[in-house]
């Protein structure tokens, strides 16, 4: 059977007449109306949301790489560097403070005083001073059991003696 | 397929007008999302009537809702007016088979309130439908089709949507509509087919 068959059967006659209805005249409905107006308002505040919080992220990737790249013109150059080191400082002091606190580093520092006649000879290869030496220690405390060997240095420092 | 002109102006140039009050209309344009009002709601209406015919929903509520629920979330809609409209008469369903299950429960929780909750209702369906005798009478035939058969009827004659654009909606295959059009064209004749003949 033909789909127009179907719509145009001849006992669908007054259903069609009844269908084809013209509502042009009829008033829209002030709460479709209203729920239109919120909708269109709703879907802006969506769209500009969205495109400020891509530009901002685009700004974000987009600045620092230019600035490495040193194309920016001076103010934004040095703005984006203080921004960057604002940023970048106490990850860095993080960074820092993880490395003279992590467990490795500490095996490694005792195993460098092992090392030498007295310890300090390792440390001075390592490059690292005797100052540099207590400070490390210092952070450590008393905490590490292993580190009776290193305290013996502190021991030999009169200004570290007279404080203990 | 089944989209009749069913007046002077040519459907395609309709069409093209209408899409483009419907981009208008997502970006914010209230005359253009009138226009679209006025074009689609009396037939979503009548359809809306059709379906709640015999029962206690309020047709008037139910299309109004579904307008709502559509400029709620027009401007992420996607396709040509053909594919909006389907949308709208997809919600105008659902929103119909809510107020059903809802009516339901409401019923089965019993309840004076309900009874009088359902009597105080406006506008019924029965008002806009029993002001044409015949369409009282074709309707009420339509109704005691099982509720796909009828479904489909009334969204292929009233709603004036193609096989596929109905297949879309009720979630069938077009083959499964082509069938069920039949089914219900062929007992709708075989019990009214004398009234049909005199209509003709």
């Amino acid at each position: 059977m033909n789909d127009l068959d179907f719509v145009n059967d001849p006992i669908f006659k007054s259903l069609r007449k009844f269908a084809s209805h013209d509502g042009s005249q009829e008033p829209m409905p002030p709460e479709v109306r209203e729920g239109f107006r919120n909708g269109a308002r709703s879907a802006r505040k969506r769209r500009y949301t969205w495109r400020g919080v891509l530009g901002a992220g685009l700004m974000i990737i987009a600045f620092p790489t230019l600035a490495t790249a040193n194309i920016l013109p001076h103010p934004f150059q040095h703005f984006v560097e203080t921004v960057n080191r604002v940023i970048t400082s106490p990850i860095h002091i993080l960074i820092d403070f993880g490395t003279v606190k992590s467990p490795h580093h500490q095996q490694s520092a005792t195993t460098g005083l092992n090392k030498g006649p007295k310890g300090e000879g390792a440390l001075k290869n390592k490059g690292i001073g005797k100052a540099n030496h207590q400070k490390i220690h210092t952070s450590q405390g008393k905490k590490a059991p292993h580190q009776n060997k290193a305290r013996h240095i502190y021991k030999v420092n009169p200004h570290k003696s007279a404080k203990k | 397929m089944g989209n009749q002109p069913s007046s002077d102006i040519s459907v395609p140039d309709v069409y093209d007008e209408l899409e483009d009050f419907l981009v208008a209309a997502q970006k914010g344009d209230e005359r253009a999302f009138e226009m679209i009002w006025k074009n689609l709601n009396p037939r979503l209406l009548r359809f809306a009537a059709g379906q709640c015919y015999g029962s206690t929903l309020d047709y008037e509520e139910v299309v109004s809702e579904t307008w709502i629920s559509a400029t709620r979330d027009m401007a992420k809609f996607e396709g040509d007016f053909k594919q909006f409209r389907s949308w709208i008469y997809t919600i105008t369903r659902n929103r119909l088979i809510d107020g059903v299950r809802k009516r339901d429960r409401q019923v089965k929780s019993g309840g004076e309130a309900t009874d009088f909750d359902l009597k105080d209702r406006s506008p019924q369906a029965e008002e806009l439908i029993e002001s044409d005798e015949a369409v009282a009478t074709i309707i009420r035939e339509i109704k005691k089709l099982p509720r796909a058969q009828s479904e489909i009827v009334l969204l292929r004659i009233v709603a004036d949507l193609s096989v596929e654009e109905t297949a879309q909606i009720v979630a069938k295959s077009e083959n499964s509509v082509r069938v069920l059009c039949y089914r219900g064209l062929s007992t709708l004749r075989s019990t009214m087919g004398s009234e049909g003949g005199e209509d003709e």
